[in-house]
């Protein structure tokens, strides 16, 4: 049985892959090799931290807040800033009409972005970085069944 | 005895030797080429391999460089971003590829 957290993971790169057409479904989950120009634009989903406490104790059961990142990587000639903004509109509009995640988490939202540009190589890059929260919860004798 | 560094360049820059011909300005001119491949890092987890292409020339052959100024080496297309002239007579072009 998988954790909830790659059943999450797993769902929102479908939604990705569903909803944001401008990556022509080049959606990644954990990926670690880097992307040549071949695989641009794209986007790469990470679960990258998790927090829990103790939600009650009769049935035991784990609140979790897990930090969901959502990569994405564009490159153009003079818009390549207009076109990481127009994947993030595509993003956050899949992601948020998914809020419960298909009935894995509570909720699903956007708490930061970070945005980088680079014009060192042969045509400008732009990269964000999105990073949704994803409350859910669980039993504490089974991660792989959400609640 | 002094050094005639003017010709040694005219040496290094001739296509015989490590030079490309480049069409820029209405003519041709030589310079060093070089396209090496290089990771982009940017707040994602992962880096980008891109290209760099860059143009080592006779400062000279570009005396009037201007960026957004065209050029062409075989059937690639550029445009030039930025220079860096080291002061003895050579600059180094940032090319973006069109």
């Amino acid at each position: 049985m998988a954790h909830v957290r790659k059943d999450i993971r797993d769902r929102v790169a479908s939604v990705l892959t569903t909803g944001v057409t401008l990556v022509s479904s080049r959606v990644y989950t954990s990926r670690v090799y880097p992307l040549s120009e071949a695989k641009l634009p794209a986007i790469a989903v990470y679960t990258s931290s998790e927090t829990s406490n103790l939600m009650s104790f009769q049935p035991p059961t784990l609140q979790r807040s897990m930090s969901l990142t959502v990569d994405v990587y564009a490159r153009a000639v003079g818009t390549f800033d207009d076109d990481v903004d127009a994947i993030c509109v595509q993003i956050e509009d899949a992601i948020g009409a998914d809020f419960r995640v298909n009935g894995l988490a509570k909720q699903i939202h956007l708490i930061s972005t970070e945005i980088d540009y680079n014009g060192e190589a042969e045509q400008p890059v732009g990269i964000a970085s999105m990073t949704f929260e994803v409350a859910y919860v669980t039993s504490i004798l089974d991660a792989s069944t959400a609640r | 005895m002094t050094i005639d560094f003017a010709a040694d360049i005219s040496t290094i820059m001739d296509v015989d030797e490590f030079a490309v011909s480049v069409t820029y300005d209405g003519g041709t001119v030589s310079a060093i080429f070089d396209n090496e491949t290089l990771p982009i890092e940017g707040p994602g987890f992962v880096p980008i391999h891109q290209a760099q292409p860059r143009l080592t020339a006779r400062t000279a052959d570009f005396a009037s460089i201007a960026e957004d100024q065209a050029l062409s080496i075989g059937s690639d297309n550029y445009k030039i971003k930025a220079w860096i002239d080291d002061g003895t007579g050579v600059m180094e072009i940032q090319l973006e590829k069109v």
